[in-house]
């Protein structure tokens, strides 16, 4: 190793740079800790640990200081690690568990990264005795319009949430982009997108002003007014937002009515519209974003059993038969608490239930799940091979 | 003075062996009526399935912060108080259980005697009225925003909600399932006083039938009648559920022994006697420096191994590893920073390990004792249930937690034997600097494998690694201090007083990571806290500054570095 860079990376390779990094890390875990009794789970995981740089707060008077965020502290972290490596390599016994333990934090912190940066969860409901071929991004919504007249299957044509914010009309001018697919006999203007919204009846409102500005003429609008809220915040699946939009449809320029379209209508259960153009029926929805799997599980029971006289979960299960026919596949799972499902480089986990008999799971595809089982691994090793090799000449030192 | 030096350590012995003989010992008159019998009966409450002896001990406990009663001035056993309360209410509801310290809440009752700590279920009835009121206005508000006077409103309600599940039978469920498909029920399920032949009902068990003439024969003051029924009932039992009564009737003992209240006294005396040790080593009698010692050593061997047997049967009865709650972490830290000190001792032979294992032992036993409210053997609710992860995760971290104290009391020796008195010896300061960096080595090991295995059952049991959850986020600042401790020491730039110090620092991070994470109240891990942890959390962690200060003060103003 050329000794010119030796001495560059000297001041990086500082067992300093360590202590201090730790430190650094200490404060924003601590400070990120306490911020959660404040604020939802995910803001401050964004704000504190998958961010480059951050405002923290002091906790007097408001007052905030700029500070390391996780991402920052983690590259700092790996380069201190690396350039330590570099300038200091030397492979004997004392020096293997070390290695072997650098490695798998190596291992842990990347990792991470590639969770944070790949990692998508979804959910995927299923009733008893049903089945379903899809599962739900429950933060991002999409609008779908059905063409049911095929006997065979529908006809959907789905324009996302992306879309529908990008050609949403400007609210003072009223103008916007309309969407056009060459499926549809018809153009959809979005008049306005609420990321969240709260549904009102519009026999309860008792403000003329606010009754008068309803842009729907049809459908649920009719009977609803859709107002926009603050974004929920939080890791709750209790707690997320509900989507809603005022969607036009026009054919040449000419409006054919507008509707209101929104989450709420599928949370409620009745989320398809009827919009009838040349005596043929289209049905539109706003949908939770779905992915559909080339695959179907069936739910042939639900069980949530409680411990004897207790209200406290004794487990939860779904008895579930997974088909693929792609791979030949057709095989009785079940799914429980701690006992995943993982196929084709997805992992199903029992997550929550909806009365008796819909279960509801978590969908997670994750490409580095299994780098901090390696992790843990390594670094559990070079620790014991450390440790023990140190162990040994110091109890060797004391009986002597 | 030899011969008394010599009968030190075999002194000890003997006490230890008395402390554990007394408990077992029948206590209290041995009266007409079987009590050790119906107290052995297995019943279920809150999911588990129990003896009656517990049940009675812990509802007696949760009301009155007692496991006896105290009636016309004779101490009764709580097993006695229950099976008043089941057989007699109208006689029971003059008990004085219920204790109650808000002088709000007092005044509400007109408690206007002082001394007098605890009140009858017939006293609180008469002002029914007033705390119903009260009862539903508490409801109104929340857990966390809850004022002191609604709390222990909201906790006498709770109580006497208890109270009232008992005396109308509907728990414990006393009814056995003896038939394939059955499980535990209560007893008013079955038997309906005054409806008896009412068509709506089916017609009663034959357990539940015995059981209710137990009772019957009680309140008929007949004990010939009840001795009989309660062993007839029991030998059925006996015969349709062995395993079950086998374990009730070990629990039984197991109360009665109360493994951790006796080394609770053990570790106490241990570490008086060791106190005396370093006293007495300036003072020229090593003959008896030595006796207390070794007398030392012995107690704490045999606490050690009694402290061990308390965890085993708790894993027995309950059948799940031994960590399952606050209460129970508690337990094992102490008894694994006992194993430790033990292990130092045997190290280096000079009284420090032994010092520290009955310090550390005394005091985690006395918190667990806090952390006990009712029934320390809870069942786990579905995502935690799982022995696997249990006994790998939760056993490293509380591992990693007791080895993070450990150092941290080494630490803290160090610092005041250095600013307080002249026994640092250059010697005795190289030897603490081993013990703590090795301690600390320890830490970082389990603290590390505990903390990522937890993140692997996140990933096993939600599909998450990490969730940056209090407790994970808890569990990853002792990694960081103890990793932190060594790099610094590696990198020169701390020595054994740097190392002392971080090391006290690092109690305050350890007892944050166990207590403080749940004092927010947020996240999956946060089961349960009481509030006057909070201004002993306070008081823990000023007093571990106060240390941590004077470990910064110049060394050449310490006591052992003056002359």
């Amino acid at each position: 190793m050329n000794s010119g860079i030796k001495k560059a990376l000297a001041p990086l390779a500082s067992l300093r740079l360590t202590v201090l990094l730790f430190t650094l890390a200490m404060i924003l875990i601590f400070v990120g800790t306490v911020a959660q009794k404040y604020e939802g789970n995910w803001t401050v995981v964004d704000t504190y640990f998958r961010s480059l740089w951050l405002w923290m707060p002091i906790g007097i008077a408001g007052i905030k200081v700029p500070f390391v965020g996780g991402y920052s502290l983690c590259i700092l972290m790996l380069v201190n690690l690396l350039a330590a490596h570099t300038v200091r390599f030397k492979l004997s016994w004392k020096r293997a568990g070390i290695l072997l333990t650098h490695a798998g934090l190596i291992l842990l912190l990347t990792g991470e990264l590639v969770t944070g940066l790949f990692a998508v969860e979804w959910q995927m409901p299923i009733d008893e005795g049903s089945y379903a071929n899809y599962a739900e991004d429950i933060r991002e919504a999409e609008f779908a319009i059905i063409d049911p007249s095929p006997t065979d299957h529908d006809g959907v044509v789905v324009i996302a949430q992306a879309m529908l914010e990008s050609h949403q009309a400007d609210p003072q001018t009223g103008k916007g982009l309309p969407i056009i697919d060459p499926a549809l006999p018809f153009e959809v203007r979005v008049l306005q997108w609420m990321p969240n919204s709260g549904l009102l009846g519009l026999q309860q409102i008792n403000d003329p002003a606010l009754t008068q500005k309803n842009p729907a003429t049809e459908g649920l609008g009719a009977m609803a007014l859709a107002v926009d809220i603050p974004r929920a915040t939080g890791v709750d699946t209790s707690n997320m937002d509900a989507p809603s939009a005022y969607v036009q449809l026009t054919r040449k320029g000419e409006s054919l009515g507008t509707w209101l379209v929104s989450l709420h209508a599928e949370l409620m259960g009745d989320p398809r519209q009827p919009v009838t153009i040349d005596d043929k029926t289209y049905l539109i929805e706003l949908r939770y974003r779905r992915d559909y799997k080339p695959y179907t599980l069936h739910l042939i029971d639900f069980r949530h059993d409680k411990f004897v006289g207790t209200e406290v979960a004794r487990n939860f299960s779904s008895d579930v038969r997974l088909v693929d026919t792609e791979n030949n596949v057709d095989r009785p799972v079940k799914i429980y608490m701690n006992h995943p499902l993982r196929y084709r480089g997805e992992t199903f986990y029992q997550s929550g239930f909806f009365g008796e008999s819909r279960t509801i799971l978590q969908v997670v595809r994750n490409p580095g799940w299994l780098m901090p089982y390696a992790a843990c691994a390594l670094v559990s090793l070079g620790l014991i091979v450390h440790f023990g090799v140190m162990l040994k000449t110091f109890v060797g030192r004391v009986r002597r | 003075m030899k011969m008394l030096t010599k009968l030190i350590p075999k002194l000890a012995v003997l006490i230890c062996l008395i402390v554990v003989i007394r408990p077992m010992m029948p206590q209290h008159e041995a009266g007409a009526y079987d009590l050790d019998t119906f107290a052995q009966l297995p019943v279920s409450a809150g999911g588990r399935t129990k003896p009656m002896d517990t049940v009675a001990r812990n509802n007696l406990m949760i009301m009155s912060d007692r496991q006896t009663v105290t009636v016309d001035d004779v101490r009764r056993p709580a097993i006695w108080w229950l099976l008043e309360v089941m057989a007699q209410p109208e006689i029971a509801n003059r008990y004085e259980i219920f204790r109650i310290d808000h002088p709000d809440v007092r005044s509400l009752i007109e408690a206007n005697d002082k001394d007098k700590k605890r009140f009858s279920f017939e006293h609180l009835q008469m002002f029914a009225g007033d705390l119903n009121e009260q009862f539903t206005r508490v409801e109104n508000t929340k857990n966390p925003n809850r004022t002191l006077y609604e709390k222990h409103i909201a906790e006498l309600r709770d109580h006497a909600t208890i109270y009232d599940g008992l005396i109308w039978k509907q728990t414990p469920y006393v009814v056995p399932p003896l038939v394939e498909g059955e499980a535990w029920r209560p007893l008013i399920e079955e038997i309906h006083p005054g409806h008896e032949g009412h068509e709506d009902h089916a017609q009663p068990s034959e357990a539940a039938k015995r059981f209710d003439n137990i009772l019957i024969a009680y309140q008929a003051k007949n004990p010939t009648d009840f001795n009989k029924a309660v062993a007839e009932y029991a030998t059925m039992l006996d015969q349709q559920m062995p395993d079950i009564t086998r374990k009730s009737r070990f629990e039984v003992q197991f109360n009665k022994l109360e493994p951790f209240y006796q080394g609770t006294v053990l570790y106490v005396l241990a570490f008086l006697l060791i106190s005396g040790s370093l006293l007495t080593a300036g003072m020229k009698s090593p003959g008896l420096t030595d006796a207390l010692s070794k007398a030392t050593v012995c107690i704490l061997i045999f606490t050690f191994i009694l402290h061990t047997f308390g965890l085993a049967a708790r894993v027995y009865m309950q059948g799940y590893a031994p960590v399952t709650n606050l209460y129970s972490s508690a337990v094992f830290l102490g008894w694994f920073c006992v194993g430790m000190g033990l292990f130092l001792e045997w190290l280096f032979r000079n009284r420090l390990g032994s010092a520290l294992a009955a310090l550390i032992g005394f005091v985690t036993l006395i918190i667990a004792h806090n952390l006990a409210d009712g029934d320390t053997m809870q069942m786990m609710q579905a995502v935690l249930d799982s022995n696997f992860w249990l006994s790998t995760h939760v056993i490293t971290v509380t591992i990693g937690y007791s080895a993070t104290f450990l150092a941290g009391f080494i630490g803290i020796t160090y610092i005041i034997t250095g600013v307080y008195t002249q026994g640092l010896t250059t010697d005795l300061s190289k030897t603490l600097g081993k013990m703590m960096y090795g301690v600390i080595a320890f830490a970082l090991l389990f603290s590390f494998v505990g903390t990522v295995l937890g993140g692997i059952w996140a990933d096993q049991s939600w599909g998450r690694f990490w969730g940056w959850d209090p407790k994970e986020n808890g569990a990853v600042l002792i990694v960081l201090m103890n990793a932190l401790i060594l790099h610094a020491r590696w990198g020169g730039m701390v020595k054994t007083r740097g190392m002392a110090v971080l090391a006290v620092f690092g109690n305050i991070i350890t007892a944050w990571s166990w207590f403080g994470t749940n004092m927010l109240g947020v996240g999956l891990h946060s089961y349960g806290f009481m509030d006057s942890a909070v201004l002993w959390m306070l008081i823990f962690v000023v007093s571990q500054l106060a240390i941590m200060s004077a470990g910064l003060i110049p060394q050449s103003r310490w006591r052992s570095f003056m002359s």
